[in-house]
């Protein structure tokens, strides 16, 4: 298919039936995964094994599903949490996409007084600020109660990308019962569960259990899926809008995904 | 401020001034949300949940989820307050810093049960650490109203301030120290007695022994200035430096370890604005249980004739020089 201009392409991804918008994905991620590359060799200490396995979830959330506002009111847009915010490059070389940033932006990334080293929400297309993990579900629980106090909350989605390693923290299951319990359905946590986390594989720092078991011993409805394949996500997402009970995607993805070399050892850093 | 108070004395123990009021703001504002971590009877935020139950949430045993709870609420446009006991708000000091501070949110920490209050309950309730985490943070208000007038109003003043605040109280003892028919000044430190050897600064319901150890002393022949710096943070350098000019002595007198509370606090403004000695009085170590609070003040100090006594002490060997 032809190469559509980037935000022509956002303008009209929209109304696309699934498969196109996939394909239209896969363009999108190519050029994210190599600003994320060229960050990398700009600024060695970036995370890109966990860049490289959000960006596809990230790809579908922000441009092939979209983000929608209908109101000025902070309960009247969608919401957009990098729980896991170190990898936050991904988000930036998509913001690019969405014209928010510039290649050139890029550059910044982690200099004194360019692009911060995780989310801050001074940055327009960055909703939330986060880098300490585990707090994501929490804030997006709130911000869900917030909707459903103004009757917006089956208009709109919070959307909550987690790393597996991040479920460690005692806090996503304080926020994961939390949400089951009030019944936030319109919160959609994503976890892009890549194996790994900061010193090595989660199975050898700390076995996560069965992971889907666990959400779904809570209340939460768990759809399992290929973290890189964007027809499955944006499938995933759409049933997720549609359910009763808050959903959880989890997201097998690798980490380094694209990336040869550190997609083989599940390295963090180039 | 006073037709706000018709009866002061109904309002009750320092608790179930800030539950009162908590109940005032919920009909006066929406946007008020209140949330709490299993302590909903303790905190006394339970009326509020029974005349707005749609505008409360119990969170359950799990203040960290509570105060991301708060946070997005915050950011959703809405008026969080999170009440729980001040030892285990700490527990979520760390979110309170890298969530609700850094992004300078909307969210109002109510932490009850702070200091020797909950004597019953031993050392591992009794917060003795929490001023100190609390001022340090960047946007952070902190205040210490001294009794339950002081209390209620407190609550309707941060109401209007745009940002965090940690509002410090105890759970019951709470002796009247301030007129309940004054304004709340917020910010603004109030002297509750003037006077020209010592000054002696404190906050919250030990200032009821502090007023007391004042008036022992000048019985004494001492004039002793006490002040009521009910807000932490910001801290009025501008009346702090008057009374260390007018006195040349400053005692500090606290339910809090004398490390980085108010001691800290005032330690540090006149260091570098008007530097006098400073003297603390304060918690000698970790609390146990006791059978009433005056027990803790005993052992820990700050009962009126103990407090009288570190003053003396304070005055002979700093006016000796």
């Amino acid at each position: 298919m032809p190469i559509v201009s980037r935000l022509e392409l956002v303008r009209r991804i929209d109304s696309l039936p699934a498969q196109p918008r996939a394909q239209i994905l896969h363009q999108v991620s190519l050029r994210a995964r190599k600003r994320i590359l060229r960050m990398a060799s700009i600024e060695k200490s970036i995370h890109v094994g966990s860049s490289l396995s959000s960006l596809d979830i990230l790809a579908a959330i922000l441009i092939g599903r979209g983000l929608r506002r209908t109101g000025d009111k902070p309960t009247e847009k969608d919401w957009l949490i990098l729980s896991k915010g170190h990898a936050v490059p991904a988000l930036y070389a998509l913001l690019v996409e969405l014209g928010k940033l510039t290649d050139k932006d890029l550059d910044t990334i982690r200099d004194i007084d360019g692009l911060e080293g995780h989310p801050d929400n001074g940055l327009d297309g960055v909703d939330v600020s986060t880098g300490s993990l585990g707090q994501g579900l929490s804030i997006a629980a709130g911000i869900a109660y917030a909707m459903r106090l103004d009757h917006t909350w089956t208009t709109h989605r919070v959307f909550v990308v987690l790393g597996d390693g991040e479920l460690d923290e005692g806090q996503v299951w304080e926020a994961a019962a939390t949400i089951a319990h009030l019944g936030l359905s319109n919160i959609v946590a994503i976890v892009d569960a890549n194996g790994f986390q900061l010193d090595g594989a989660t199975s050898e720092i700390k076995n996560k259990g069965d992971l889907a078991q666990r959400w779904r011993s809570l209340g939460w409805r768990v759809i399992e899926i290929d973290g890189h394949n964007h027809e499955m996500i944006l499938e995933a997402l759409s049933e997720a809008e549609a359910s009763p009970q808050p959903v959880v995607i989890i997201a097998y993805t690798r980490r380094g995904n694209g990336l040869g070399v550190l997609e083989a050892t599940g390295g963090q850093h180039v | 401020m006073s037709s706000q108070l018709a009866s002061p004395e109904s309002l009750g123990a320092i608790r179930d001034a800030v539950g009162k009021a908590l109940l005032r703001l919920g009909e006066e504002d929406k946007d008020v949300v209140v949330l709490t971590a299993d302590v909903a009877r303790s905190t006394r935020t339970r009326w509020f949940a029974e005349r707005f139950p749609e505008r409360f949430v119990n969170i359950g045993i799990s203040e960290q989820d509570m105060i991301g709870f708060a946070a997005g609420l915050a950011l959703g446009g809405k008026k969080p307050y999170a009440a729980a006991f001040a030892m285990f708000m700490m527990r979520a000091w760390e979110q309170i810093r890298n969530t609700v501070d850094r992004m300078n949110l909307n969210v109002k920490l109510i932490a009850t049960h702070s200091g020797f209050s909950d004597h019953g309950d031993g050392a591992s309730h009794q917060s003795l650490e929490d001023i100190a985490l609390m001022r340090v943070l960047h946007n952070m208000t902190v205040v210490i109203p001294a009794d339950p007038p002081q209390a209620y109003k407190a609550i309707l003043a941060i109401h209007r301030v745009r940002g965090p605040v940690y509002l410090r109280i105890g759970r019951d003892y709470s002796p009247p120290v301030t007129d309940p028919s004054a304004e709340y000044r917020l910010g603004e430190l109030e002297l509750l007695r003037d006077g020209e050897d010592v000054a002696l600064v404190s906050a919250g319901p030990v200032l009821a022994h502090v007023v007391e150890a004042a008036k022992m002393l000048e019985a004494k022949g001492l004039s002793v200035a006490v002040a009521n710096l009910h807000t932490v943070k910001p801290i009025d350098e501008a009346r702090l430096v008057r009374l260390a000019q007018r006195t040349g002595l400053v005692v500090v007198v606290e339910e809090h370890f004398p490390r980085g509370g108010l001691f800290g606090a005032v330690a540090e403004t006149l260091a570098q604005r008007y530097p006098v000695p400073v003297v603390p009085v304060a918690a000698k170590g970790y609390g146990h249980s006791a059978r009433s609070v005056m027990d803790l003040y005993e052992r820990h100090g700050l009962v009126a004739d103990s407090i009288a006594k570190r003053v003396v002490e304070a005055v002979e060997k700093w006016r000796k020089r």
